[in-house]
């Protein structure tokens, strides 16, 4: 034997052992990536075994050669199936693929078969015909343009990915690339050198390397061997717990949360992935699997690391291990450092508190003493009662002041009894509606003669506005900005008080002074209640009014209103508050019971007399009405309840019904829920560009609402089930007509001959839409039609009247609001009709015509 | 010889009230300055005997207007009583640092008050007759 037969048995030898090596792995995993695996090896072990099997066993050479061609040219298609689990190929590329595997292992077999040529295309050389010339290019582009689409395909896919499977794809790629090249080598080196030449001899030993090698290359991509998978899992781990052990002590949690990240997408190589703290996250798209690791920690219960895998992942048990360790550690650590962070954050709380504690005992000592040292000098005085404080008017200036300063310590205990209400949450606002210029008005009054001793100009300017608020707490913050003005203005200088409507649904109450003003550095702390850094620091304490401001603030906030202030020194001070016009509505999570049994509907309106007129409107209709002022509130409900339609008002305090609309049409899971804008807004094309079904400008009369909404909740059916018509007509022959016209289009058409079992069937079919007779034998439609309305359980139905002749204007007078429209019987009555049912809307008729495709 | 006469810093009407009860029964001129601004008005020409002082003032701390005083060789030897509801020790210690005569802390009794005055303005006459 020559070297080069034993080197070539030896590779061959390695080979069928590489093959041996995907079969097991294939028999313990049984997977569809490890089968393809299988297939794409064993190809190439019949074509390397073709000559040894035939040495041996001559006896099988005739069907191994049979083999060979086929199993040779199997081999790209499998490859580039492969390639297919990790990167998407379009199918009709995988078809094509397979069928050039068709059109060339027939074009071979058909040239050996003509021109006998042995076994593979190499033998070309022998004889090269044009037609073996052009099966040999052919082969050439098959390899080529197969080998290249796979070998391109994996260096994509390991483009999109990291860490480890980055490498597996990239070697896959390579390993493609080399294979491919080494074909094309082959069928070059057969056209070039003459079989059996020396040169052709070393071409074989070549094929069998490269062979070899890029089944190493594709068992290291797609079957790696635990041993290598491991080592990559500990290069994965040591780098983690390395980053994690380099944070800093008081690293927020969030960065750990980050080396979590990083190194899961190191070992996973997913697309996305995320760590989630809590709430759902959106659902994964078509082609991925979502896989959750949850943190079991709980800190956060819900916390989780999510990642997106695309379908046929290379992601192995071991992979899932790791990732479960890395999400246990990080977890742990994160728990850890929030401990810790919580625990510091807590320490300097409870020193600021106690820093701040100190700060009021100083400050109320100070603050009590005032009206104190009034109180006891002249009850001293008083009491010594000799020669001057006889006089019964000095007695009696004396009592003022000590009953003042009575007073004003009483004003001072409330204001602290306030501010402890407001700190612990417990102060009752009692809101109404109240003409906040009037207020403001009577409380200047009441400051007008303190004024009026300092020489001081008090001015107003007063928009009329109404109010939502607590009355008595807005005069409290009206009297303590107009105190502080007073009281810090010099004599002869000027206050202006302002009351004007906002721009944001707000009224803006503004006290101007012409007083010594507030220095730059203490504008942020003058709110505060003795929040003060340095107790003993009197130039920052003297500018501080007690509680007052402090007690301002926190009724400004309490009612969900902003304070604030520009300051000059030497020029003047503007207080600016700004509350809103109405009490902000709570959101609640509970969303409402929808009533059963009836077509329901959301009003989305603020107004409280509108939201009050569309629910009499509706209910009156026999709609189910739930209602909210709030566009919040309204999108959290309906992230709950289903309701069959919802009607929108624009203007709204918190969230502005454009944005609703869009929220509720960007959602899958409201999207569907027909939305109709009835506001004063008018921007119809807006509203229908936006998603809305429908758009009415407000004022709406009972009767355009009422059939506008009727259209509405019949199109949300139309679409998800089949429609029934009842039709009431006592002429057999136009009922045969109707079924003819409608049943072919997927109505189902149910009958009633007379009045009386019309509205029986009515009430226990709940037709999506009844056609009615205005003739009946047993009475007319219009009796009929306002007995439909009338039940509840039939009142939202759409009804048409049939007439043989048009209707006169009287008669349609009456109908007015309580029909759909009038049908004049003929064929063109039919097609309106079906048009009608398609679309949902009414030809030519009413404001509305709209094409459903575009709802 | 005319009373002694008092200035008194205090931008509260009572209490202001209250000195003027107190003092001028005890045979005392005062005039009252109710800010900072109007007090150094006054003192450019007004020559007091003692000044009482109030800290927490709506245009800043009595203790700024120490040091007019104290500069003015007019004014400098006169004695200034504070006055104040401020009773930390930082706070009468900050007083003394900044050259108070004497301090008594708020409310105020009138026997003391009265009496620190008397010695206040009798360590003067002291000093003068030196």
């Amino acid at each position: 034997m020559t070297f080069d037969a034993l080197l070539t048995i030896a590779l061959d030898v390695a080979f069928f052992a590489i093959f041996g090596f995907a079969l097991l792995d294939y028999l313990r995993h049984r997977d569809r990536v490890r089968l393809v695996i299988l297939l794409v090896f064993g190809s190439l072990t019949i074509v390397l075994a073709a000559a040894p099997v035939r040495a041996i066993l001559p006896a099988l050479g005739g069907i191994v050669a049979f083999l060979t061609l086929p199993a040779l040219l199997a081999e790209p298609v499998l490859v580039l199936w492969l390639a297919s689990f990790v990167r998407h190929i379009p199918r009709p590329a995988l078809l094509a693929s397979a069928a050039a595997f068709i059109g060339v292992t027939g074009g071979v077999i058909a040239l050996a078969a003509t021109n006998a040529i042995g076994s593979g295309g190499a033998g070309a050389a022998a004889e090269r015909s044009p037609a073996v010339v052009a099966i040999v290019l052919a082969l050439l582009a098959y390899f080529l343009v197969l080998e290249a689409a796979a070998s391109i395909s994996f260096a994509l896919a390991a483009r999109s990915r990291a860490g480890a499977s980055r490498t597996r794809l990239a070697t896959a790629a390579l390993a493609t690339g080399l294979f491919g090249a080494a074909l094309v080598i082959i069928l070059a080196a057969g056209v070039v050198f003459p079989q059996g030449s020396d040169a052709m001899a070393a071409v074989n030993i070549v094929i069998r390397v490269v062979a070899l090698l890029s089944a190493v290359g594709y068992l290291a991509a797609f079957a790696p061997p635990r041993t290598l998978r491991k080592l990559s899992q500990q290069g994965i781990v040591y780098d983690f717990v390395r980053d994690l052990n380099l944070l800093p002590a008081d690293a927020p949690v969030a960065q750990i949360w980050e080396l979590l990240i990083k190194a899961a997408r190191h070992a996973s190589g997913a697309s996305r992935v995320e760590v989630v703290l809590e709430g759902d996250t959106p659902a994964v798209g078509p082609d991925g699997r979502r896989v959750s690791f949850p943190f079991n920690s709980e800190r956060w219960p819900e916390g989780r690391l999510e990642m997106d895998l695309p379908a046929n992942f290379l992601f192995a048990e071991d992979d899932v291990e790791l990732i479960g360790l890395l999400v246990d550690r990080a977890a742990r650590s994160a728990e850890r450092e929030a401990f810790v962070s919580e625990r510091e954050k807590l320490i300097d709380e409870l020193q600021a508190a106690s820093a701040a504690k100190s700060d009021f005992l100083a400050a109320m000592s100070h603050e009590l003493r005032t009206p104190l040292n009034a109180i006891i000098g002249f009850s001293e005085l008083l009491a010594e009662g000799d020669g001057e404080e006889a006089d019964p008017s000095t007695v009696r200036s004396y009592a003022d002041h000590i009953h003042g300063s009575g007073l004003h310590l009483l004003e001072l205990v409330n204001d602290v009894l306030d501010l402890a209400r407001v700190e612990a949450g417990r102060l009752d606002l009692k809101p109404i509606q109240f003409p906040l210029h009037e207020l403001v008005r009577q409380t200047a009054s009441t400051m007008q003669p303190l004024a009026d001793q300092k020489e001081q100009r008090l001015s107003l300017n007063l928009a009329e506005v109404n109010l939502e608020a607590d009355p008595s707490r807005v005069r409290q913050i009206v009297l303590n900005l107009l105190s502080n003005a007073v009281k810090f203005t010099g004599p002869g200088g000027e206050i202006r008080v302002s009351v004007e409507q906002g721009p944001r649904d707000d009224v803006v109450i503004t006290v101007t002074d012409t007083g010594h003003g507030i220095p730059a550095t203490d504008l942020e702390r003058i709110f505060e209640a003795f929040q003060q850094a340095d107790p003993g620091d009197m130039k920052t304490r003297h500018e501080g009014t007690g509680l007052g401001l402090a007690l301002t603030r926190q009724l400004v906030e309490a009612h969900h209103g902003r304070i604030s202030v520009v300051s000059e020194v030497g020029v003047g001070s503007t207080f600016t508050v700004r509350l809103p016009l109405r009490r902000p509505i709570e959101v609640t999570e509970a969303p409402p019971v929808l009533p059963a049994g009836q077509a329901s509907v959301l009003v989305i309106e603020d107004d409280p007399a509108a939201q009050e007129l569309l629910r009499v409107h509706l209910e009156g209709a026999g709609y189910g009405v739930v209602a909210t002022a709030s566009g919040r509130q309204a999108l959290a409900w309906l992230t709950r309840i289903r309701p069959d339609a919802v009607i929108l008002d624009i203007m709204l305090p918190d969230l502005d019904g454009w944005e609703i609309l869009q929220r509720l049409k960007a959602n899958p899971a409201t999207r569907s829920v027909p939305v109709m804008v009835v506001s004063i807004v008018d921007d119809r094309e807006l509203g229908l560009a936006l998603g809305a079904i429908d758009y009415l400008v407000k004022p709406v009369s009972r009767e355009l609402l009422l059939e506008a909404i009727g259209r509405l909740t019949f199109t949300t059916k139309v679409r998800t089930r089949t429609v029934t018509v009842l039709v009431i007509d006592a002429d057999r022959d136009a009922l045969g007509r109707y079924r003819h016209a409608l049943e072919p289009e997927g109505f189902r058409v149910i009958a009633a001959l007379d009045g009386a079992s019309g509205r029986q069937r009515a009430v226990d079919e709940k037709p999506d839409l009844i056609l009615l007779d205005a003739l009946l034998p047993d009475g007319d439609g219009f009796e009929l039609t306002a007995e439909l309305r009338r039940d509840p359980a039939t009142a939202t139905i759409p009804i048409w009247v049939t007439a043989p002749g048009g209707l006169a204007p009287d008669l349609k007078a009456q109908l007015n609001g309580n029909v759909q429209g009038v049908l004049v019987r003929g064929d063109d009555a039919l097609s309106s009709l079906r048009g009608w049912l398609e679309t949902g809307s009414r030809p030519g008729h009413g404001p509305v015509t709209r094409n459903p495709a575009t709802a | 010889m005319t009373e002694p006469l008092i200035l008194a810093v205090e931008d509260e009407p009572r209490n202001a009230a209250l000195l003027e009860a107190i003092l001028k029964r005890a045979g005392y001129r005062l005039h009252v300055a109710e800010e900072l601004d109007a007090a150094r008005a006054w003192l450019a020409d007004g020559s007091p005997d003692l000044v009482l002082l109030d800290r927490h003032l709506p245009d800043g701390d009595g203790l700024d207007l120490i040091p007019l005083i104290r500069q003015s060789p007019r004014l400098a030897a006169v004695p200034i009583l504070l006055v104040s509801a401020s009773v930390l020790p930082q706070d009468v210690e900050a007083a003394m640092a900044a050259g108070c005569d004497g301090f008594l802390p708020k409310p105020v009794r009138v026997k003391p008050l009265v009496d620190e005055v008397r010695r206040l303005l009798d360590e003067v006459d002291a000093k003068l007759a030196d």
